[in-house]
């Protein structure tokens, strides 16, 4: 399915006819993976539902927080800007315009509606999220600078571990907030934050290495058999070490461009003068067309092979904790599974192909001719994996290297191919040069920090060791402890079979299209915590289990936790089908099911970062002013353009961002960039409006790495003046414009005098008929 | 506007000189901060006291 989706984009109509084939193709894929954990339940529940030293969720939580705090706030200059009813959108027109699909049974007061929520449907409707922020209700910039204050000490508090539960929750809520309140900041790094927050705030970070632990430690101070650190649930760190494959998983089949094929991409991302902080151009004249191709196509390369480290985690844990596979027909049957998960994705290869490969063209093997090598060579890897994995786990291979014997069994060739020393440390590299020569915000820290949850405990406390050079490893609570839970109830295999079963027919169901679709899903989401409820009331508590086995929770914690993570894992997996013609079909259905959930839970996600190409155009956006008396004002805005710049550009601003968004990606910003400046002009000039704001969006291509190579390094200034177009995208005249005067609460609040209401033009909308039509529409026997 | 001319260079390497002098020393500074990582988590990560049950997952 990945060398489809590394392809070049395919024929439209062709491919979208594959849509339903390659649709059922994927549907049993995802049987044959829900067989897998079906037959080998035991070790998954031990994966998932295991308990952990805490020092490497903690590690995590600190370090966390630090980025987070800066990365919120070095957008300080344009706090107001983007959070307040002073900066780009008034309140009502951000409940309009950012949220509009929230807030559509929410009425403004105008022409006679309702202020308010209009009924319980629309509260609910606002519920379904994804922007769920306090400043769509307050703020002016008194209430914005209050919730800021109250996030700085949430934020610093869980660093440090105080009060930790209550203080990442309403960190996690206020920085959701910030995000929900003013998406057009926001990059590939602040969607990292989200969705790590969410995993970070199910764990139980302050165990270790905070305030809280170091009271309780003190508190049980001589008391026998007190741990110093608990053991604590391992599945938020095992989803955010999913959650990072994702990532890099999604990132690189999505770089399908080509200029990720040539290699050109980090010679252009170096390029651009809206990210670079130290001048590349000679860089790029020296390596543009040869070490930065290599590294290029590695960083690609690993982007995409990412997800091998994490299996080689899982393989490498099962061995050591001596996890033996199931025997007799179990293990044949889920050597079965196996195979079909692999023939299948054979199959959706051999499916899609034809529509993702050039045909016709001079040089292009024949469609059939890739069909075939692609065939014999997934069936070659498919007879290799097997035989290679028996040969290394029954008779290792026994190398002779100068001298030394070196014995190459599982654990060892995971350890070499699929070792965290391999893969994070390509990890380092690559982000540890986009942090130094680029000036992209917080990504590269980020990502970098998240490496920390990869690492487990004693890992952790070896590092820490090192660096206070203390000599002393703490054990963790012992596995036997007797607080924890070591009881031997298991949820039946046939129960969770009848689940899935029933998910299944859900599914097939909404294929159909049947109404009541979603019954038989919630059903069999719902079995497992209720039959687990009637265990519990009928026969009591579970009997004693293995005291080596230190479950995360008990017997109806299990049962609840485990059904949500399989819910996630499910709903994250059916949220990354590529956007594809050849998915079109399914793609769609599939993301409707589960879009509430991934809203609300706030893991919606996309990591199309320079994909399919990078950028090849440096941009810059141009505010010009005229006020009254026909003066043109250069508001110099461009904050990223040679004219502008630090030169080394250390302190990154947001700005850049906002400008690519608004002359690049999301152009309906415009209109209220102008208003915005139209107002802001106004506040500072005793309330007099300028005549008009113009946005000029001004750029130059980045010449291709051969150019450079051929002509030597350019000066960017000189360049941009040479080579440089503009345009006008936008032109508001202010006095007309609807938002672009400011409102008589803020000119009091600026000192200002009031103006007729009716100079004020508002955007805003009334909402309250076309609730009523849509409920109308909505009751049953009503025409449509 | 007007057109920038190129300057026609030979084919070997010119010496950087200003901001482009600076930029390549940080990024060969980059390099060689890499590099020593690299090879201090080697020595660390083969360092036989390391008991290797620790490891992983």
């Amino acid at each position: 399915m990945s060398a489809l989706i590394l392809a070049k984009d395919p024929p439209n109509l062709e491919a979208l006819a594959l849509g339903p084939t390659i649709g059922w193709l994927v549907f049993v894929c995802a049987l044959a993976f829900a067989a897998i954990v079906l037959l080998d339940l035991d070790r998954w529940r031990r994966f998932w539902l295991r308990t952990e030293d805490p020092r490497s969720i903690a590690a995590f939580r600190i370090a966390f927080a630090t980025v987070l705090l800066l990365n919120i706030n070095n957008m300080w200059p344009h706090f107001e800007l983007l959070f307040t009813d002073e900066g780009l959108f008034m309140t009502d027109s951000a409940r309009q315009h950012l949220a509009g699909r929230q807030f559509a049974g929410y009425g403004e007061g105008i022409d006679g509606e309702p202020t308010g929520f209009f009924d319980l449907a629309a509260l609910l409707t606002w519920a379904r999220g994804p922007r769920y922020s306090l400043l769509y209700f307050w703020d002016s910039p008194r209430a914005f600078w209050t919730i800021l204050v109250i996030w700085e000490i949430a934020t610093v508090a869980f660093l440090l571990g105080f009060r930790t539960r209550i203080a990442g929750f309403v960190s996690l809520a206020l920085t959701l907030g910030f995000m929900g309140r003013n998406p057009i900041y926001m990059s590939g790094a602040d969607v990292v934050f989200r969705v790590m927050f969410v995993y970070l705030v199910l764990a139980r970070s302050g165990h270790a290495y905070s305030i809280d632990n170091w009271l309780r430690c003190r508190r049980l101070r001589g008391e026998l058999g007190a741990a110093i650190y608990r053991r604590i649930p391992a599945w938020p760190r095992m989803l955010i070490i999913l959650q990072l494959a994702v990532i890099y998983f999604w990132t690189g089949c999505a770089k399908n461009g080509q200029v990720w094929w040539r290699g050109d991409s980090l010679y252009y991302a170096l390029s651009l003068d809206h990210f670079n902080r130290v001048p590349t151009q000679f860089m790029g004249y020296v390596f543009g067309t040869n070490l930065f191709r290599l590294m290029t196509w590695t960083v690609h390369l690993w982007q995409i092979g990412f997800p091998i480290m994490v299996l080689g985690l899982i393989v490498r844990w099962a061995r050591r904790e001596r996890l033996e596979p199931p025997t007799g027909a179990r293990r044949w049957g889920l050597r079965a599974a196996w195979l079909m998960l692999a023939l299948t994705s054979l199959a959706i290869l051999w499916v899609g192909l034809p529509v993702h490969v050039p045909v016709d063209r001079p040089g292009v093997p024949a469609v059939r001719t890739f069909q075939w090598l692609s065939l014999v060579g997934g069936l070659a890897l498919i007879v290799g994996i097997g035989w290679g994995w028996h040969r290394l786990r029954e008779r290792p291979f026994r190398l002779t290297i100068r001298g030394h014997a070196l014995t190459v069994d599982l654990e060892r060739f995971f350890t070499i191919v699929a070792g965290r020393r391999l893969w994070l440390t390509l990890g380092l590299i690559f982000h540890l040069h986009i942090f130094v020569l680029m000036n992209i915000g917080m990504f590269a820290p980020v990502m970098i920090v998240s490496y920390i949850a990869c690492l487990n405990g004693t890992e952790v406390a070896t590092i820490v060791r090192r660096i206070t050079r203390s000599e002393r490893l703490v054990a963790t609570e012992p596995i036997d402890a007797p607080g924890l839970h070591h009881d031997g109830r298991a949820l039946p295999g046939a129960v969770l079979l009848a689940s899935f079963a029933l998910v299944t027919a859900g599914i097939l169901a909404r294929v159909q299209p049947q109404q009541l679709f979603w019954l038989p899903i919630v059903l069999g989401v719902l079995l497992p915590t209720g039959f687990a409820i009637d265990q519990r009331l009928r026969f009591g508590r579970p009997p004693a289990g293995d005291p080596k086995v230190a479950w995360a929770y008990g017997w109806l914690g299990r049962a609840l936790v485990g059904t949500f993570i399989a819910v996630h894992v499910a709903a994250l997996a059916a949220w990354s089908i590529p956007d594809k013609d050849c998915t079109a079909s399914f793609r769609k259905p599939a993301r409707e099911l589960i879009r509430d959930y991934m809203n609300i839970t706030q893991t919606y996600q996309s990591w199309g970062m320079f994909a399919p190409n990078p950028s090849r155009a440096n941009v810059f956006m141009k505010v010009f002013v005229t006020d009254r008396d026909g003066e043109i004002w250069d508001l110099y805005t461009d904050a990223n353009s040679p004219r502008n710049k630090a030169n080394p550009w250390f302190v990154y601003d947001r700005m850049g961002k906002i400008t690519r968004r608004v002359t690049d990606e999301a152009t309906h910003y415009q209109k209220w960039v102008a208003r915005y400046h139209c107002r802001k002009w106004a506040l500072e000039h005793d309330g007099e409006l300028p005549a008009s704001v113009e946005i000029i969006k001004q750029w130059y291509v980045v010449p291709p790495p051969e150019k450079l190579r051929a002509h030597g390094p350019y000066d960017p200034a000189e360049y941009l003046a040479a080579h440089g177009r503009q345009k006008r995208v936008y032109r508001a005249v202010c006095a007309t414009e609807p938002d672009a005067q400011p409102s008589n609460e803020i000119r009091r609040r600026h000192g200002l005098p009031a103006v007729p209401e009716s100079q004020i033009r508002r955007a805003v909308r009334p909402r309250w008929q076309r609730w009523q039509q849509r409920h109308q529409a909505d009751q049953p026997g009503s025409q449509k | 506007m007007h057109s920038l001319h190129f300057i026609i260079v030979t084919p070997l390497i010119t010496r950087p000189s200003g901001p482009d002098l600076w930029a390549f020393w940080v990024l060969a500074g980059l390099w060689v901060v890499i590099l020593s990582f690299v090879w201090v988590m080697a020595r660390w990560l083969r360092d036989p006291s390391n008991d290797e049950g620790n490891r992983g997952l």
